[in-house]
Formats: C-alpha cells, sequence, structure tokens
C-alpha cells in the first residue's frame, strides 16, 4: 500500500484544512470548525458527555480535548469571539506530538 | 510540483469518467448521485490548479479521492451487476438504524472468496461534503454504504449472512460505539472492585489480564489496534444476530476453521460464538449488558430480535414463501440455513422428486427461492406503491 489511511486520520487532516481556511478569515469553513470548538469546550465542562456529542466529530473532539483540556476549558461558549488566532491556536494543538502519535499510529 | 500531481490525478480521474458517465443504474437515487458526481468534475475543470495553495491542493485530492471512490462502486452497482434482492433486504435493516437519513447499500465484487467487508469512505467525511458544497455547490441528498462480497457468491445467500454483519459495522461507525465501549471497559477493568465484571470482560479479552497493556491501550486508541478492533467485531455479531439468529456461526466457523486463538483483527472464533450463543439464550454476563446500554444510549435502540419467525416448508415444496410483512424477509436467511442443514429427503419427499438430490441441487433450490421470495415482494410492494399514485 502507497499511503496507509484511516477514517480517523483523514477526518482530522480534513479538520485541519477547514481549521486553516478559517484562520484565513473564511467564514464559510468558520461556521463548520465553530460548531466543533462549541462542542469541544462543552465536552472539556462537562456539559455534554461521550453519549451526547456529535457523532461525526466524536474523534476530534476526544483529540482535542485529550491534547488540551485547558485550552477548551478557557475557551468562550461564544463562537462570535472566536478569531484567527483561536483557529491558529487550535492548529498548533493538533501539531503537538501528543497529537501527532495519535493521528498517525 | 503539488499542483502538476493534482493535474495528474484529475487527468486519472477524467479517464475514468470518460466510461463511468454511461453507466445505467435501477435506482433514481444513484442516478442523482452520479449528476452530482459531474457537477463536480465540471467544478474541478475550470479550475486552475496552478493558482491554488497547498491547503486548497489538500481539498481537490480528498474530492478527487472521493468521486473517484464514488464511481468504484457505482461501477459495480449499475443495473446489470447488482445483487438486488439482497441489497433491498439490507437496506430495510439500514432503515432502521439511520431512519432520518437517506443512505444507499451500493456493492463491490471483489476476486477473493471470503471477502466480506464494509468501507465507510463515502460514509463518514461531514467535512468533505460541506468542502464540496462550499467550492462546487453541490449538496447530496444521499451517502453510499459500501459493502465489498465476493463476486462468485453474490447471489449466495447462505453465504450471504454475513453481511448482516458487514452492516453491523457502518452502525458501530456512524454511532461511534466501539470508541465509547473501548473507555468503557478500559475504565471498568482500571477503576471498577467488581471482580465478576472484569473477569467477565477478560474471559472475552483475555490479553487484557496484563495491567501494563491495558494501560497501553487507554493511552493509545486507534480504530486499527488489536482491542479496538475485536471491540467491533462482537458488536457486528451481535448486530448481525438481531436479524439471522446463529446462523453468521455456521459459516464463520467454517472459514475460520473455527479459531481458538484470537488474532490482530478478531477475537477467536470460539469466543465469538459463546458471545452470540449466551445472547440468544439470554444468559449473557456483564460484557453483553455493557454492549445493549452502551448501544441503547447512544442510538435509543434496543438490542433485540429484529426479524420475524415464521412456519413453512415451502422451500421443501419448490415454491417461495409468501412474504407478509418485511421482517419476515430476514426470516428467509434463517430458513434457507434451516433447509441446508436438514435432511435433503425432505425435499425430495415433499416435491415428490424420484431421484437423489444433489448438493449443487440443493444450494440452486435455496438460493433461487430465496431470491425469489424476496423478488416476488418486492413486486408487490411496488405494485401496492403504483396503486397508491
Amino acid at each position: 500500500m502507497l499511503y496507509s489511511h484511516s477514517e480517523e486520520n483523514e477526518k482530522v487532516r480534513q479538520f485541519a484544512i477547514f481549521l486553516t481556511h478559517a484562520a484565513k478569515g473564511d467564514m464559510n469553513y468558520a461556521k463548520f470548525v465553530n460548531e466543533i470548538l462549541v462542542e469541544t469546550h462543552q465536552f472539556a465542562a462537562g456539559e455534554k458527555t461521550l453519549y451526547d456529542i456529535n457523532r461525526d466529530s466524536l474523534h476530534i473532539i476526544l483529540l482535542l480535548s485529550d491534547a488540551d483540556n485547558n485550552f477548551f476549558l478557557q475557551l468562550k461558549n461564544n463562537p462570535a469571539q472566536f478569531n484567527a488566532d483561536t483557529y491558529s491556536d487550535v492548529l498548533k494543538i493538533i501539531d503537538r506530538p501528543k497529537s501527532q502519535n495519535y493521528i498517525n499510529q | 510540483m503539488q499542483s502538476k500531481l493534482l493535474d495528474l490525478h484529475f487527468s486519472q480521474l477524467q479517464a475514468e469518467w470518460s466510461t463511468a458517465k454511461y453507466n445505467n443504474y435501477s435506482d433514481k437515487r444513484k442516478q442523482q448521485y452520479h449528476e452530482n458526481l459531474e457537477r463536480i468534475i465540471a467544478g474541478l475543470a475550470k479550475e486552475d490548479f496552478t493558482s491554488l495553495d497547498d491547503t486548497q491542493i489538500q481539498e481537490r485530492y480528498w474530492i478527487i479521492f472521493f468521486v473517484f471512490k464514488s464511481l468504484e462502486v457505482l461501477n459495480h452497482s449499475t443495473t446489470s451487476t447488482i445483487p438486488f434482492e439482497l441489497v433491498y433486504v439490507l437496506e430495510l435493516a439500514l432503515k432502521e438504524w439511520s431512519p432520518g437519513e437517506d443512505f444507499i447499500i451500493v456493492t463491490s465484487l471483489i476476486n477473493g472468496m471470503n471477502d466480506f467487508s464494509f468501507d465507510g469512505s463515502l460514509v463518514f467525511y461531514d467535512f468533505l461534503y460541506k468542502s464540496i458544497e462550499i467550492l462546487f455547490d453541490v449538496k447530496f441528498s444521499n451517502r453510499l454504504v459500501q459493502i465489498n462480497l465476493p463476486q462468485s457468491t453474490s447471489r449466495d445467500y447462505l453465504a450471504n449472512v454475513v453481511l448482516y454483519h458487514e452492516l453491523g459495522h457502518f452502525v458501530e461507525k456512524k454511532f461511534e460505539i466501539t470508541r465509547v465501549l473501548y473507555i468503557e471497559l478500559l475504565r471498568t477493568l482500571q477503576t471498577s472492585t467488581n471482580v465478576d465484571q472484569k473477569n467477565n470482560i477478560l474471559r472475552f479479552f483475555p490479553y487484557l489480564t496484563d495491567k501494563s497493556l491495558v494501560a497501553w491501550f487507554e493511552a493509545n486508541y486507534d480504530a486499527y489496534n488489536q482491542l479496538a478492533m475485536h471491540i467491533s467485531e462482537y458488536f457486528c455479531d451481535l448486530f448481525a444476530s438481531q436479524y439471522i439468529k446463529d446462523c453468521s456461526n455456521f459459516y464463520l466457523e467454517y472459514i475460520s476453521l473455527n479459531q481458538a486463538n484470537h488474532t490482530q483483527t478478531h477475537p477467536s472464533t470460539v469466543n465469538r460464538i459463546i458471545f452470540i450463543n449466551e445472547y440468544l439464550d439470554g444468559k449473557g454476563g456483564f460484557l453483553l449488558e455493557e454492549y445493549k446500554r452502551v448501544t441503547k444510549s447512544i442510538t435509543k435502540k434496543e438490542i433485540q430480535f429484529r426479524g420475524k419467525d415464521f412456519s413453512t416448508s415451502n422451500f421443501e415444496s419448490l415454491i417461495p414463501v409468501e412474504i407478509k410483512e418485511p421482517k419476515e424477509l430476514h426470516g428467509l436467511f434463517i430458513y434457507g440455513w434451516k433447509v441446508w442443514l436438514a435432511e435433503w429427503e425432505n425435499i425430495s419427499q415433499k416435491s415428490d422428486i424420484k431421484f437423489k438430490l444433489s448438493n449443487s441441487n440443493v444450494y440452486s433450490i435455496i438460493n433461487n427461492l430465496v431470491e425469489k421470495s424476496i423478488g416476488n415482494f418486492i413486486i408487490k410492494e411496488e405494485w401496492k406503491a403504483a396503486k397508491t399514485i
């Protein structure tokens, strides 16, 4: 096999594409990213559980909260307050070694 | 460099499309899907790839991959190749687990005798569908659920009971059931003081007696690690048994040579069969209850028998079964196996056949009659629908 794919890794890579567009100010992409960031905050704060978070985003939400729970705890619950820095910070969290191990296993 | 490779990828797609664009489908939904692919290809053709940055190139890579993959399975799902009756019954089961969504089961016919599998590449990437919508204003009203099955047995209704197991993979991935069970079972092993609960888990995952391995799995989840794969296999067996009871055990036991040891990808066949038989006999322990609880908490659906038993000797008399309601369609597979495993003299006596039936005679009889029974039901449903128009 030329390149190993797993559905979950691919989801994270596609999420990173959306984050990059959002960091450049493209609201078409940012609105989808915002939904995930808000839900990750809710999961980190205990407002949502394994059983009621969006199923398609579950892997990303667990990855993000596992990589930096504090960041998402402190994140505002209001997407209107997210900006390019927010998206860039999330991209950095995905790029950290722990997340990379998670993605590349 | 990158844009040249994207050019190459797109050229490969255009070459594939030059023949695939003439595909004919029996299902209007597939035709609509095909038209969406055409619009995406037209959109890509208008783009200047040299003006795209790396992120935009990656985005197109995924989209071309998606169109390619869609064509690959649609090419196997044209009017002449699809095992239509089989897909009809599987779609009924699928609708029970995703009533608000429109999925189309597509089959990919493989050249391997036991190569049954599920491929979620076309279902689970919400971001990809959103990208396509943003870039090309194309919205898909349905998604393709791809099930791979051996070409040589695509119309074998005995072997194909294992497709209920493959459908289980769609359900467990759609709802992330395996992921939640993975967390919950490891949590029980790490923190519970209930020895019976732990022992029941260890009975089916014996390698978890190694505490360092439990800690490793906890820190290193991956859908393709051994524990995650084993959890999903047990779920899919359970899922299938809701429709075809223990019928997939017969085939599984044979093709896996009733393997007593687990492999990287599958639990031991012996344990899989014990797990299902205990469920069917109403004797399961903590592990089974966890599977039921987690499934219900996420999907709001019970793990329970979802077919309907019927009593008949029609096949022995060489006539199809008159199916009265959709649930009975699942029972046809159980009945087919019952006839196969019984004494074949029953058929000779009931149908007044004077010669000794060979195995290939009985094989053809069962497969033809299961297919005919499903086919008759479909025709009746279509008539009913036509009358109401």
